[in-house]
């Protein structure tokens, strides 16, 4: 496994909270689209977030990263307020994230896409960058355009891309999701090894409950806004307001 | 094993003897203009020098929405507001004129700078029409009266610019060299590769950190300094000054088409779109001076839609050219 930024060896050493969502309140119009609610991440976790669709899970994860102001409520990222910062403040603060459409750089070669997400020099940002794509298995396809992958090669590189910058927390929207059962697999691979080897942390929205009760550590349930519940995987598999939502009974 | 060797060494003497002429077409093409006005007609080098103008315009303007993406309608107030600050500069205060022409592409740059905060708010098609109407209002300013005392309204003056022809040819192929080697520079740095960034996609480049706004005036900045030195020069050469010709929507078209041909957000693009226009232009123009804009508006229409994407985007995706940014 190649260095990225080994801030903590080993996960189960680390009980501290990377970041806290209080009293969170968005609306747009008469639509409530997160209501009054709070989370805890634990650093070095894998924390799936589900819900039905238009819980507000998207909508979460594009106030915590700074795209929509929320109407009320705070975001602390190690401690920091984050709440008010431009979307590029919170990145350089260490939150990554990738979108549920795939938004990277299709116009540019898959390095660029690298060198763009860098604040090093140039000569130690492309150093970095190649050994990403080493680690990715991108690396073949370094002077390709972005857009001629395919959609699970450019999930990962959405992915780098949020590494290049050293991003400590990554929120993934739906990275499994669309992808064949062996690139799904990968990626899956690929964020317990950066959750155990280098310390990373995880936010992931995900439809598939496979991928989250078999991943996650924790999870989050969310609908209408609210959270309705939360805890390791087998305590939500048997939370009634879970099944509710899910099930309708 | 020794065959192997062999070929190989072969192989690299062809590559060097590419490279040879490659170089001897580079010293060529780039030493020729300089020898143009000692040995061909004042015409050759006139057309030489709108060239040149061209490319630096050119340059300058896709600088800015080649890579960015935002499109400037408003190109030629950043021309028209050097011209005047050099003019103003090398006939009023009588500054050396090299210091007034950069001078003018500073004061262009400044003017960006504080436009820029207010103008890159806007997105895509605002920001093309609050350009075209920020120029078409300045233009109005500068031909009333309240800035007359410095501008003489408008019915603007002639001036003589105390420098030669030469002066001002040299002058603009240096700029035009020095706008295409800073789009190389940029293309080839991180700095471009934000820019370009921005043009894909400006929420994802928010999202990895790319300080959007920051670095779209930057490159608003840069652009504008080539368009007020350009222009400075340019204005120099019409020994007159007025805010019609100043500030000319004619200056920011011909920049965008000439870019838009040759493909916008590469290096050569709008070097390739200043020299295929310029001289279809001018051989239009003594050939067919009554119909000559009815047949230049015809052959832009046919260009476009033959190489949508730009000459050199046309040829790299016939595999032509190498796919390469530093093209």
């Amino acid at each position: 496994m190649v260095k990225i930024r080994k801030s903590f060896k080993n996960k189960k050493s680390i009980e501290k909270n990377i970041l806290q969502v209080r009293n969170l309140f968005k609306s747009f119009g008469n639509l409530v689209a997160v209501n009054n609610l709070s989370m805890d991440i634990n650093e070095g976790s894998i924390t799936g977030l589900i819900g039905p669709n238009g819980a507000g899970k998207t909508t979460l994860f594009n106030l915590i990263t700074g795209f929509l102001k929320p109407d009320s409520g705070y975001v602390y990222f190690r401690g920091d307020n984050i709440t008010n910062l431009e979307p590029y403040q919170i990145a350089r603060m260490g939150i990554g994230r990738t979108w549920q459409i795939i938004r990277i750089f299709s116009k540019m070669t898959v390095m660029e896409n690298l060198m763009a997400a860098s604040n090093l020099k140039k000569e130690n940002a492309k150093e970095k960058g190649l050994e990403l794509l080493d680690l990715f298995s991108l690396i073949d396809e370094k002077d390709n355009y972005a857009g001629e992958l395919s959609i699970g090669q450019q999930k990962i590189l959405s992915m780098a891309r949020a590494l290049m910058f050293d991003a400590d927390l990554m929120l993934l929207d739906e990275i499994a999701a669309g992808v064949n059962p062996t690139e799904q697999d990968k990626i899956l691979n690929m964020i317990h090894a950066l959750c155990v080897n280098n310390g990373k942390t995880f936010l992931i929205i995900e439809h598939d409950m496979d991928v989250i009760m078999g991943h996650c550590d924790r999870v989050i349930c969310i609908n209408f806004g609210e959270k309705i519940g939360e805890g390791s995987c087998e305590e939500i598999k048997i939370n009634k307001k879970v099944t509710e939502a899910y099930f309708g009974t | 094993m020794r065959d192997l060797t062999i070929l190989n060494s072969n192989k690299k003497q062809k590559i060097h003897h590419r490279s040879v002429w490659i170089y001897l077409s580079v010293i060529f093409i780039i030493g020729f203009p300089i020898v143009i006005p000692y040995i061909a007609s004042v015409y050759i080098a006139s057309v030489l020098f709108l060239l040149f103008i061209c490319i630096g315009y050119a340059q300058g303007w896709n600088i800015m929405s080649g890579f960015t993406g935002y499109v400037n309608f408003g190109y030629s107030l950043f021309i028209g507001i050097a011209g005047y600050v050099s003019v103003i500069l090398v006939i009023d205060l009588g500054v050396w004129w090299p210091i007034a022409w950069f001078l003018s592409g500073v004061s262009a740059s400044i003017v960006a700078f504080v436009l820029g905060i207010i103008m890159l708010r806007l997105r895509g098609s605002y920001f093309a029409i609050g350009m075209l109407a920020l120029l078409l209002g300045i233009q109005l300013l500068f031909t009333s009266k309240y800035l007359a005392p410095i501008t003489r309204g408008g019915y603007g003056f002639p001036f003589i610019v105390p420098v030669s022809f030469n002066v001002m040819y040299y002058s603009a192929y240096l700029i035009a060299l020095l706008s295409t080697f800073i789009s190389y520079k940029i293309i080839t740095s991180r700095f471009g590769a934000k820019l370009l960034a921005i043009r894909e996609d400006e929420e994802a480049a928010g999202s990895i950190g790319i300080n959007v706004t920051m670095n779209k005036i930057i490159a608003f900045v840069i652009s504008a300094f080539f368009g007020g030195l350009v222009g400075s020069i340019h204005i120099a050469f019409q020994n007159y000054i007025e805010p019609h010709s100043a500030f000319n929507i004619h200056w920011t078209i011909v920049p965008i088409v000439m870019v838009l041909l040759g493909g916008p957000g590469t290096v050569w693009g709008p070097v390739i779109g200043a020299l295929i226009l310029t001289f279809v232009e001018e051989f239009l123009w003594s050939h067919f001076t009554q119909a000559y804009m009815m047949i230049y508006g015809f052959v832009m229409v046919v260009l476009v839609l033959l190489v949508p994407g730009g000459i050199i985007e046309w040829l790299k995706n016939r595999g032509k050219l190498p796919k390469i940014r530093t093209i």
